[in-house]
């Protein structure tokens, strides 16, 4: 009987493990091993503590509880009119330590003062609301220009219907080349090209969206099947009228799924994208990190985390109806 | 439905004197890559009000002879005609327009509604931005209807999905989406290759009937001898791409179908046949 591992797989296996744990030690995983040794030995009291446990509880104390308010004085806010509170909001006095110099001594003096602060219950989660929405309207405006320019460009790289091989190595070529580009490299152009905002996250998002949908959208129309293409050749219809009534009602479900997929993407990456400048929420969680602000910035992440979980249950909804 | 042809018409009336438009091949050759000769100095004219029925073994030319009527595939030499009209050069498009095709595997798109898929048929007439909107003038969904009744299909069949139907019912569709184009001649490359033995029956009885009632000059391309014997007026045997037998079914003799389906015909009774059908072998005497 043949044994269930020859001495060929288990010398395979053998030289799996070798490579592998050369590369853990390149990979420094021998010390994350340590750490987390020292981590579970600080729990079970061992060790009096680590460096992941320190750093955890840093972040943990600073960032937890998480803020939602804004607060302001008064006295830098134009026009207030303290009878015409915004909503939620309420005034608060408080004692403002002030340094200022003392014109008899000519030394420096620390003085309490009192001072009107209007503040906001939730007026930094409304800000950063706000800013969220303004990311899903990168994500969405991206998606569209990627869904537009990929069905006509897919159309140029499915070999089937490419009106000549140059045109068909060309697009491919470019969808490639935009499918290259990681959304974050594009965007740090974008953003010198365009300024921060969000025309610079569109864009990232938009060239990279083309990348992907353009490929699969062209794979999805060469794989679309033939027979009723035939049919349509035969009566003498052309390439347009083809794709119109041939291929499209057969791809069209995969479209809408790839597109559902890039949109949800987008949303994501919106945020990421945000970080070198690009608009959204993204840009305001990066702002308030380099703050140390990690209350604001935990605010942000949990958002983040709200709104991808709609999103994905929103996007399963929408694909069940469509597909 | 009011078809722009008449006219019921049997095999002695129409030979040769068709007010209709003849289909001719006139020495047409077709090599395909790897030397295969897959029509060779073919000359025929198939006329209308006929059933035609082209027999042959697979790789015999028939589908060849098909695509090349039709214009899918370009002859290396000869003509074809239909009528005045050469299926080629700028008469090209105003020949196909006489022509329609139905096909083995129905060619129909199963994600669309039977209505639309009918409505197809006439998509090289109907502009671009209804085609794409896919909103059918009331004319063309009126025909819809008529040719989708004309073939035996009920109303409430219409907005059903092409991929609900059984296979006899597409093959059905694939006729009405045929007789949108009010064809003069029907080309039916297998229409029943993937059927079973009833619904074949069913779709064989439409073609007769088109034949019969219309004037449509039908050929279609079969296996089945005993379908052949049963509905054809005319049989066309093929081999190798050469035209070896051209006459009434009643002069298609066993040795004849031996010669052209070969050892296997005489062997099994059932020629490279999709199915099997019990009658082959009586013919055979």
């Amino acid at each position: 009987m043949k044994p269930a591992f020859s001495a060929k797989s288990l010398a395979i296996v053998i030289l799996a493990f070798a490579l592998l744990a050369v590369s853990a030690k390149r990979m420094e995983l021998d010390s994350l091993a340590g750490e987390i040794a020292n981590l579970a030995g600080s729990f079970v009291g061992l060790s009096e503590t680590s460096q992941i446990g320190r750093s955890v509880e840093r972040v943990s104390t600073e960032m937890f509880p998480v803020t939602i308010s804004e607060a302001k004085p008064v006295s830098k806010i134009s026009n207030f009119d303290p009878d015409d509170l915004p909503l939620f909001s309420y005034l608060e006095t408080r004692n403002v330590e002030t340094n200022r110099v003392n014109s008899d001594t000519l030394e420096i003096e620390t003085v309490m003062t009192e001072e009107v602060w209007l503040v906001e219950r939730f007026g930094y989660l409304t800000l950063l609301i706000a800013k969220m929405i303004e990311t899903f309207e990168i994500a969405i405006w991206a998606t569209l220009m990627a869904v537009a320019a990929s069905l006509m460009l897919s159309v140029l790289a499915a070999h089937n219907f490419t009106p000549h091989g140059t045109v068909y190595f060309m697009t491919r070529s470019l969808i490639s080349f935009f499918r290259a580009v990681p959304e974050i490299i594009s965007a740090l152009f974008m953003v010198l090209a365009f300024g921060f905002g969000p025309v610079a996250g569109i864009l990232a998002l938009g060239f990279h969206g083309m990348g992907f949908l353009g490929k699969f959208y062209a794979e999805e129309i060469e794989s679309a099947d033939r027979k009723p293409q035939e049919a349509l050749a035969a009566m003498g219809a052309g390439p347009f009228r083809i794709l119109r009534l041939a291929v499209w009602p057969q791809a069209l479900p995969a479209f809408t799924a790839l597109s559902i997929y890039i949109l949800d993407r987008n949303v994501r990456m919106a945020t990421v994208v945000g970080l070198v400048g690009a608009g959204g929420i993204g840009q305001e969680l990066k702002g308030r990190y380099d703050l140390f602000e990690y209350d604001r910035v935990g605010t942000a992440l949990i958002l983040i985390f709200i709104t991808i979980l709609l999103l994905d249950l929103a996007a399963a909804q929408l694909r069940k109806r469509l597909v | 439905m009011m078809y722009p042809y008449r006219v019921p018409r049997s095999w002695s009336e129409t030979s040769g004197q068709s007010p209709l438009s003849c289909l001719s091949f006139q020495n047409v050759t077709k090599t395909y890559e790897g030397a295969v000769r897959a029509l060779d100095e073919v000359t025929l004219d198939l006329e209308p009000g006929l059933l035609t029925v082209l027999l042959g073994a697979s790789g015999s030319g028939k589908t060849t002879l098909l695509k090349t009527a039709i214009g899918l595939v370009e002859p290396d030499s000869g003509t074809v005609r239909i009528g005045s009209l050469a299926m080629a050069g700028r008469t090209k498009s105003a020949a196909r327009r006489r022509l329609a095709m139905i096909h083995q595997d129905f060619g129909l798109v199963t994600r669309l509604s039977v209505a639309r898929n009918v409505m197809a048929g006439v998509c090289t007439e109907t502009s671009l931005w209804r085609l794409l909107l896919q909103a059918y003038p009331k004319d063309v969904q009126l025909r819809a209807a008529e040719a989708l009744f004309s073939v035996g299909l009920t109303a409430s069949q219409f907005n059903r999905k092409a991929r609900d139907l059984s296979g006899g019912q597409m093959q059905r569709v694939g006729i009405a989406r045929a007789l949108m184009r009010y064809p003069q001649i029907l080309l039916a490359d297998e229409p029943i290759a993937s059927l079973d033995p009833a619904a074949s029956d069913n779709v064989m009885q439409i073609l007769r009937r088109l034949c019969d009632e219309r004037g449509i000059g039908v050929v279609c391309s079969l296996h089945q001898i005993s379908f052949a014997r049963r509905y054809a007026d005319r049989i066309v045997a093929m081999r190798h791409g050469q035209v070896i037998f051209d006459g009434p079914p009643s002069a298609f003799s066993g040795e004849r179908l031996e010669h052209v389906f070969g050892q296997e015909a005489t062997a099994t009774s059932t020629p490279r046949l999709a199915h099997p059908v019990p009658a082959a072998g009586k013919y055979m005497t």
